[in-house]
């Protein structure tokens, strides 16, 4: 085996799930400028009822798109019945909302589906592939095109169709976009439909190679963030920043060890921020 | 018959009423101008036309219907556009992605967006040659081109503008003002500001705003 | 009506009187009930319970009932530390700490002067002049059972993956101290508890002349080494650590089972194993009661609960006053503690049990049983 190219190839299947979770929280970030701090609860919700409908026996065609139908769900209630009624709140207090979503969700997932981690079988079988001494599971070769593919999928939805013009537009000034015919509610809905669609898709194609528990939620949002945060929150750049991050998440582990991930990650993130308020502070059109 | 008619209408900020009992009628394709100063309510009278604030009180009719449960997004496909205060463009979209957003909400068909969006190019040709750039990267003057032009996509039956000179420099003001001129007689407008001469030029019939009340005026 | 009156006033008489005569024996437990460690804690709850309900419905202890007081640390030890203060305040006369190696050790300096607090983490080698004992083999013991298990194959080569917490710095420590004595080659890597992928560790350690692989890593997350093992299709045997010993997780990984999966493990899970036909029979007789109680199996986290459960039992039954922790830690010195094997304290080892306790199991079939030896 080459550590060199097995560190490669683990650090796409991560990076694949990063982009995938930044990608949904730019989308929410983007309609509502909240930092939707339940986003991973989708992911922990989405692998939690595919593994328990795989354990009912059913195949992964219906477990599959039920679990992700879950996902969807669960943050179009979190924007209509969370943030939608709160409109008017200044934005700090609706990100301490989802957090507080957050954790009602992890409570009620206790409760509901048990503390034990749960797991179901891969969808993609067979044997792996063998690339230049690394292995690739067909499950895990699934995650990065699949992951990969939807993440610019929604990228480019974002940027060059009208709807996904509206939905920037929204983002931008929601009043604007009301008085030009767009209904702003509508467009949140959506974004946060799709958000949840993605959290749900990175489980149920990730869970089958690790395992997933009702707490898996925050930690999710927290590597989401990071690669959202790395990217300074724009659709396209997030996922280079996923696929980065997972990569030198990987090529640390291999060089440095494990003990010395953390650090660096968080320090360069910590850099990235210092730059980008850099630009702000220096008249940039970013905004903070 | 009448386009645009309030009845006793109250408006304001949640328990705090700002203008009150306006009876304002709108005739088709005339223009009404609307004066007073800084904080007399005409912003607010505006934005509850336009659907953004609830009304405290009264009637709002369009073409003779009730539009008081119109959300703003309705209102505006039903023909009641609004160019807001400060113009209110989306910077991080370009020029042409600014004048898109109002298509699928507008009275025209698709292939006539397509020719009013010619059309709008035409009346300000500044935005033909900005139009792939950001709408961040515009100057005032061109701004509010782009903001007047993006509602005339809707196909208004009223347009209202809320201070379209403000922050403008005089030449500006005077293209802005051919640009409102060529338009007259096409719809009707509502027109809201503080600069006196610019709205004897154009103003079938004028308004001003005192103490919350309006007040019909020469 | 008279009747009734006579028989609220018969009522009040008895259960106040039986207040006098029988207050509970209060026994506190610090176990995570919520975070990452929440199967450890729950486990072992679970156990602890058991034993009150059956204590409680044989009339109690000396004619005393059982009170078990449970106090949620979290897995984090500010919080473990205010639980032991807190179920002191209560009147605690034993302590039984369910968590886990750092929550511990925070909560091991506010015993100086008792109450004697029991704990079944291997990781904990107790101070014999503490208050504190420990129902398990150490770490050290453990590894000296895979150093056996090596020499029993006529291995010297171990691949060993060790998670970045307290408790992987413990089996890095017992690694170091084991097996370079025993002429064992062991390469090390290290593996961050949140992590979901274990494939590039394994790719820098299993090299071809590696024959088995160690994995000292507890809770869910042990989960992400053993299926990474599988997306690797290594074929080599895979030991798990002792905590890893459980029903969770055997189901979280049951899509994904090495082809050989081994742990180091007490004999008491494969009750075969045990000479002690004494011992064997207690054994069987928990896991009958237990899972008609609970209609849950018992594991080796349900059975290290069971010792905290005997230890505490003894005391109760056997110490004249157990609010003296003096005479309670001579007490558990002096005598052998019968469990799910026999624990044996002694006045220079708080340490319960001996590598001699566990062996290298393998799991076959649903069910840990010796393992077979390694070709």
């Amino acid at each position: 085996m080459n550590p060199l190219t097995q560190s490669l190839i683990s650090g796409l299947m991560s990076g694949a799930v990063y982009a995938l979770l930044a990608v949904g929280l730019v989308l929410a970030f983007h309609t509502t400028r909240v930092v939707n701090l339940a986003h991973g609860e989708s992911f922990a919700i989405g692998g939690l009822v595919a593994a328990t409908l795989a354990d009912a026996g059913l195949p992964a065609y219906v477990f599959a798109p039920v679990a992700i139908a879950a996902s969807v769900l669960f943050l179009l209630a979190v924007e209509r019945f969370l943030l939608r009624p709160r409109r008017s709140w200044p934005i700090g207090n609706l990100i301490l909302v989802t957090l507080a979503a957050a954790f009602l969700t992890r409570g009620v997932l206790q409760l509901a589906m048990g503390v034990d981690p749960l797991s179901f079988p891969r969808m993609f079988t067979g044997a792996p592939f063998r690339i230049a001494g690394g292995v690739l599971p067909p499950q895990g070769l699934a995650l990065i095109v699949i992951g990969v593919t939807t993440a610019v999928a929604v990228t480019l939805f974002l940027l060059f169709t009208p709807l996904g013009r509206k939905l920037r537009a929204v983002a931008e000034n929601p009043d604007a976009a009301e008085l030009l015919g767009v209904n702003v509610d509508r467009a949140r809905s959506l974004a946060f439909g799709i958000a949840g669609a993605l959290g749900g898709l990175s489980a149920v194609l990730l869970v089958p190679l690790v395992s997933v528990d009702y707490q898996a939620g925050l930690g999710m949002t927290l590597r989401g963030f990071i690669a959202a945060a790395l990217g300074g929150m724009a659709p396209a750049t997030v996922i280079l920043a996923g696929l980065g991050l997972g990569l030198s998440e990987a090529l640390v582990t291999n060089y440095a060890g494990a003990l010395a991930q953390d650090p660096i990650v968080f320090i360069a993130l910590i850099a990235v921020a210092v730059w980008q308020s850099r630009k702000i502070a220096f008249g940039g059109t970013g905004r903070a | 018959m009448t386009l645009l008619e309030t009845r006793n209408l109250s408006g304001g900020y949640r328990a705090l009423t700002i203008f009150s009992d306006v009876n304002l009628t709108i005739e088709p394709n005339t223009i009404t101008g609307i004066l007073g100063p800084n904080g007399a309510g005409k912003t607010t009278l505006l934005k509850t036309l336009a659907g953004l604030l609830k009304a405290q009180s009264g009637t709002i009719r369009l073409d003779g219907n009730d539009v008081m449960p119109l959300s703003a997004h309705d209102r505006a496909r039903h023909g009641i556009a609004l160019v807001p205060e400060g113009r209110q463009i989306f910077q991080g979209l370009t020029v042409k992605e600014n004048l898109g957003i109002p298509r699928s909400a507008s009275r025209f068909s698709a292939v006539e967006f397509d020719r009013r969006f010619e059309e709008i190019l035409t009346i300000f040709p500044r935005l033909r040659e900005r139009l792939g750039q950001l709408g961040g990267g515009l100057s005032g003057g061109e701004q509010q081109m782009l903001a007047i032009g993006r509602a005339l996509l809707l196909d208004p039956k009223v347009l209202m503008l809320d201070e379209p000179t403000q922050g403008l420099a005089p030449i500006m003001v005077s293209q802005v003002l051919s640009s409102l001129e060529a338009l007259r007689g096409r719809f009707s407008m509502l027109i809201v500001e503080q600069n006196r001469d610019f709205l004897d030029r154009l103003s079938n019939s004028k308004f001003v705003f005192r103490g919350g009340k309006l007040e019909q005026t020469t | 009506m008279k009747i009734m009156k006579f028989a609220i006033l018969t009522l009040l008489a008895a259960s106040t009187g039986a207040a006098h005569a029988a207050d509970p024996f209060v026994v506190g437990i610090v176990a995570p009930t919520t975070g990452s460690l929440t199967t450890v804690g729950l486990r072992q709850l679970s156990a602890v319970q058991w034993w009150e309900k059956k204590v409680n419905a044989a009339g109690g202890i000396v004619g005393r009932p059982v009170l078990v007081v449970h106090c949620n640390d979290e897995g984090s030890p500010e919080k473990s530390a205010s639980c032991v203060r807190d179920l002191i305040s209560k009147g605690s006369v034993i302590l039984l700490n369910a968590s886990v190696t750092g929550p511990i050790r925070a909560a091991m300096p506010l015993l100086q002067n008792g109450p004697v607090m029991v704990t079944p983490s291997p990781n904990i080698v107790p101070s014999p002049a503490s208050y504190v004992f420990q129902t398990s083999p150490s770490d050290v013991d453990l590894t000296k059972s895979i150093a056996s298990f090596l020499k029993q194959n006529k291995l010297d080569r171990l691949a060993m993956l060790a998670s970045t917490d307290a408790s992987g710095e413990v089996g890095v420590a017992s690694a170091a101290e084991v097996f370079p004595k025993e002429g064992i080659k062991y390469d090390l890597a290290r593996i961050d508890l949140r992590a979901n992928d274990a494939s590039i560790q394994l790719a820098n350690i299993v090299k071809p002349e590696v024959k088995v692989v160690f994995s000292n890593y507890s809770g869910g997350g042990a989960a992400a080494v053993v299926k990474s093992y599988n997306n690797l299709s290594l074929a080599q045997p895979l030991i798990v650590s002792y905590a890893n010993i459980s029903d969770a997780f055997i189901n979280v990984i049951k899509n994904d089972l090495p082809t050989r999966l081994l742990g180091t493990g007490l004999k008491a899970v494969a009750p075969e194993m045990l000479d002690d036909p004494a011992r064997r029979k207690h054994v069987e007789d928990f896991m009958a009661s237990y899972k008609e109680m609970t209609k849950d199996n018992v594991d080796m986290l349900t059975l290290l609960g069971l010792t905290l459960a005997d230890t505490a039992d003894a005391v109760l039954r056997n110490v004249k006053d157990p609010r003296d922790a003096a005479s309670v830690r001579t007490y558990l010195e002096t005598n052998p503690v019968p469990s799910i094997q026999m624990l044996r304290w002694s006045k220079d080892r708080h340490v319960g049990m001996t590598a001699d306790d566990v062996s290298v199991l393998e799991y076959k079939k649903g069910k840990w049983v010796k393992a077979d030896p390694v070709q």
